[in-house]
């Protein structure tokens, strides 16, 4: 199928057993069982995962992680994503974990060790809203130091896994540049809603904080800068999962061309469809290599690289799952517009995981500025 | 196309309705002018006639519809170019065309009954008895009658010769087996017209037969289907012993493809005169809530910047299919049908919804994803028209084929 990049080779043996494990784990029926649960989980499979110790894949030994990298984490996301698995592990070890790692000082470890072990799950909340931030753009969230310690108050709108997450790790204005806090989802100053969308496999909720006691996670101030970095950074796994479920649905589309027949052939011997199959297939390889090259960077500590990966990714991985998936409807015919076939979900997910970060027209905004920056 | 004037879908104080202006439409086409005198009659009437906003629930939706189709009806308003003696105005296709243009400027939804408006009742016109006429085409204008399409078979989609769902004659009556898929408001229907097998062992095809069936009997089982949009617009037909009169053939015994050609030739044509101003008059939606968008900050300026791009260059591809809905409105004037033209418009038109329906749900940003609203549900719904009446891929081999002469 879709050749691997060159760069997950070595990591053979990890990729088979987390293909295995997320195809079992999460099959359509179950699935689509847990999406249509109030949490909008499956519990027992984040148990599992817990178990099998994949939300601390990335994180320090000395914090009791496995010391694996972002790159072997992504191959997780990249397989979740391919099953659409509804989990906090984008949330909670992709986004939480990664901004507390890259951001975070001693203050943070705790909660970095407690996600890693899966005894509680995190949202990340970005204070500046989707897309990049900017000095003296609008924030939905700002950070006020009290006598009595620091409140956060504000709205955000589709949070993943907002409603479910046990902390929040919020990216908060405060009076003169970024912080990073905890806030303690569960309190009554938090006032969470589930966001029906047209995915149910991913959780969103609108949040209003109003004077919510926070912890600071981080002494020295948060510099714009650096949270561009977290949006760039957050783009990696985010693209794994898509690429993941870009590539399952074509997978899906071709098993369908193979085994379907009119005029007394498969239909996947007609070259119109077998050059749209091709297309994609080609967007695909180069999007999955753009996502291990940047996971490579994140291990590598590439700021500057990822600065112009990230916004890169982000968009590309979006626009070719999308159409992945709006060809994978087309060439199923009648059947890829019900319910019953998976194609559809994958469309649905294309446009909520399209809008999660940013859309792509900022984040190709966003790469335009940053390749002007290096050409001056 | 910057000033987008405000929608006319909701009743204006007073009962009057407000209707778009022609602007909207593009430039004007020389022989359907904004001055025409249809126009203004029919103007008149619609800003009398206004009708509240289209509810999202799906029963709720068609009952809208069928309320405005009968409302239409009642004062001559439905099926104009229909022959006189069948109820019509005997009207020419280029006022069918203003006639369309003015029922989209007016926000009014699509008529309730295509399958029977569009599609069966000109095809009896064409092949049915006198009889037939007489007992479908009063129902099918009045909106009293729902039809549905029961063309498509589980193994039968594009490649349509290959139905295999069989009719036998027994005593006075077609006795029919077989099973219909994808068959559009078929719980709704109060008839089916069913493209079956009347020739046991004939192929392809030859030996079909074009049959109404009664929907409301035992040996009609239908199921709808859940769509991606959440809606069960279509369903699975089961004919099972299912019985229609003998008489009840469209055309004759065992030459079901032809009559089945001649409905396609008017899914492509007739229903084809409404789209672009519809199309149109959405584009100019979209265009006004992407500026509001932008002032409330859903959308960044670059985002909003992208998207009229992609507005503009939507506006240029409707004008080009307005012009070939013009085009065959011209032709079918002077008696010529549209022949492999028709499967240009169809394909130019289900390309267009899809990126349409898209531009709606984006022009709110993220909230565009939200459950419950409009254009998210527009942008699920739209997916279907490069799929129904004859996917993109076949209108494609069609035009090759057909109409530049590639080898098949
Ligand atoms: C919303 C909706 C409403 C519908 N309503 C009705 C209705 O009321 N009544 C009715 O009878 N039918 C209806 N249909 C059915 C519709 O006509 C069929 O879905 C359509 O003809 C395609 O057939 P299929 O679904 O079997 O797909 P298939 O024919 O299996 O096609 C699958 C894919 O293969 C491609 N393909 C097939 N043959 C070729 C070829 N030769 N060359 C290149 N590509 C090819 C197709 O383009 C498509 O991409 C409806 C469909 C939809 C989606």
């Amino acid at each position: 199928m879709i050749t691997e990049p060159a760069s997950a080779r070595d990591h053979a043996e990890v990729s088979a057993l987390v293909r295995e494990v997320a195809a079992t784990t999460f099959t359509s029926e179950k699935v689509r069982a847990a999406a249509a649960t109030a949490l909008g989980f499956d519990e027992v499979a984040w148990k599992q995962l817990v178990d099998l110790g994949w939300p601390s894949l990335a994180l320090d030994p000395a914090i009791g992680g496995a010391g694996m990298g972002t790159f072997v984490q992504c191959l997780v996301h990249r397989e979740l994503g391919a099953r659409l698995a509804p989990s906090p592990y984008l949330a909670s070890a992709g986004l939480a974990s990664g901004a507390l790692v890259l951001l975070g000082d001693d203050r943070a470890t705790d909660l970095l060790a407690s996600l890693g072990a899966g005894t509680r799950t995190a949202a990340l909340v970005l204070g500046h809203g989707r897309g990049w931030p900017t000095d003296d753009g609008p924030a939905g969230l700002t950070a006020t130091e009290t006598p009595a310690g620091w409140i956060v108050d504000g709205r955000a709108e589709l949070v993943l896994d907002g409603a479910r997450a046990d902390v929040l790790v919020v990216v908060a204005r405060t009076a003169d540049a970024w912080g990073l806090f905890e806030v303690d989802a569960r309190i009554g100053a938090v006032s969470r809603t589930p966001a029906a969308t047209v995915d149910a496999t991913r959780a969103l909720a609108d949040l209003q904080l109003t004077a919510a006691p926070a912890r600071c996670l981080r002494s020295r101030p948060v510099t714009t800068d650096e949270v561009s970095g977290l949006v760039d950074r957050m783009a990696v796994p985010l693209a794994a999962e898509m690429a993941g479920a870009a590539v399952a649905c074509l997978e899906q589309t071709l098993e369908y061309l193979r085994t379907r027949h009119q005029f007394g052939r498969p239909i996947g011997s007609f070259q119109a469809l077998k050059h749209r199959c091709a297309d994609v297939a080609v967007a695909l390889t180069v999007a999955q290599e753009m996502v291990f090259a940047a996971a490579e960077m994140v291990d590598a500590g590439d700021v500057a690289g990822l600065r112009i990966a990230g916004p890169l990714l982000l968009a590309r991985s979006a626009e070719v799952f999308l159409h992945a998936a709006e060809e994978a409807i087309q060439l199923h015919g009648g059947v890829g517009f019900t319910d019953e076939v998976d194609v559809g979900l994958y469309y649905k997910r294309a446009l909520v995981d399209g809008e999660l970060l940013a859309p792509v027209a900022d984040a190709y905004a966003r790469l335009d500025l940053v390749r002007a920056e290096g050409a001056a | 196309m910057t000033t987008s004037p405000t929608a006319s879908t909701s009743p204006a104080p007073g009962g009057t309705a407000t209707l778009l202006g022609h602007h909207v439409l593009g430039p004007e086409l020389p022989a359907v002018p904004y001055d025409h005198p249809f126009r203004a009659e029919f103007r008149g009437w619609l800003q009398q006639h206004p009708l509240g906003p289209e509810p999202l629930e799906q029963d709720a939706r068609i009952a809208h519809r069928r309320a405005w189709h009968r409302e239409l009806a009642a004062d001559g308003w439905v099926g104009l170019h229909w022959p006189v003696e069948h109820g019509g105005r005997g009207a020419d296709a280029l006022t069918q065309f203003m006639y369309y243009e003015e029922l989209a400027l007016a926000g009014a939804p699509e008529p309730a009954n295509t399958p029977g408006l569009i599609l069966l009742g000109p095809t009896l016109m064409v092949h049915g008895t006198e009889e037939l006429k007489k007992r479908f085409l009063p129902g099918i204008l009045a909106g009293d009658e729902a039809w549905c399409q029961g063309f498509s078979e589980p193994d039968a989609g594009s490649d349509l010769a290959a139905v295999r769902t069989r009719a036998e004659l027994v005593g006075d009556e077609w006795v029919v087996n077989g099973q219909k898929i994808w068959t559009t408001f078929g719980q709704y229907a109060d008839l089916v017209f069913v493209l079956c097998r009347t020739t046991p062992g004939s192929e392809r095809h030859r030996g079909l037969s074009l049959l109404v069936v009664p929907a409301d009997q035992p040996g009609v089982t239908i199921r709808a289907i859940k769509q991606i949009s959440g809606d069960e617009e279509f369903c699975e037909v089961f004919l099972d012993d299912a019985r229609a009169p003998r008489d009840w053939v469209v055309g004759e015994v065992g030459q079901g493809w032809a009559a089945a050609m001649t409905l396609f030739q008017f899914e492509r044509g007739d229903q084809g005169y409404t789209d672009h101003a519809r199309m149109l008059v959405r584009l100019a939606g979209v265009e006004r809530r992407l500026a509001e968008s932008e002032t409330a900050g859903l959308v960044s300026s670059v985002r909003a910047a992208t998207a009229r791009a992609r507005h503009r260059d939507l506006w240029v591809r409707i004008q080009g299919l307005r012009l070939l809905n013009y085009r065959g409105a011209v032709l079918a004037t002077s008696g010529e049908g549209l022949g492999a033209v028709g499967s240009m418009t169809n394909l130019v038109w289900g390309e267009l919804e899809k990126e349409l329906g898209a531009a709606v749900a984006e022009a709110v940003g993220a909230c565009g994803l939200r459950a419950g609203r409009h254009d998210t549900h527009e942008r699920l719904h739209t997916r279907a028209a490069s799929i129904y009446s004859g996917t993109s891929e076949i209108q494609r081999n069609i035009i090759a084929e057909r109409l530049l002469g590639l080898p098949r």
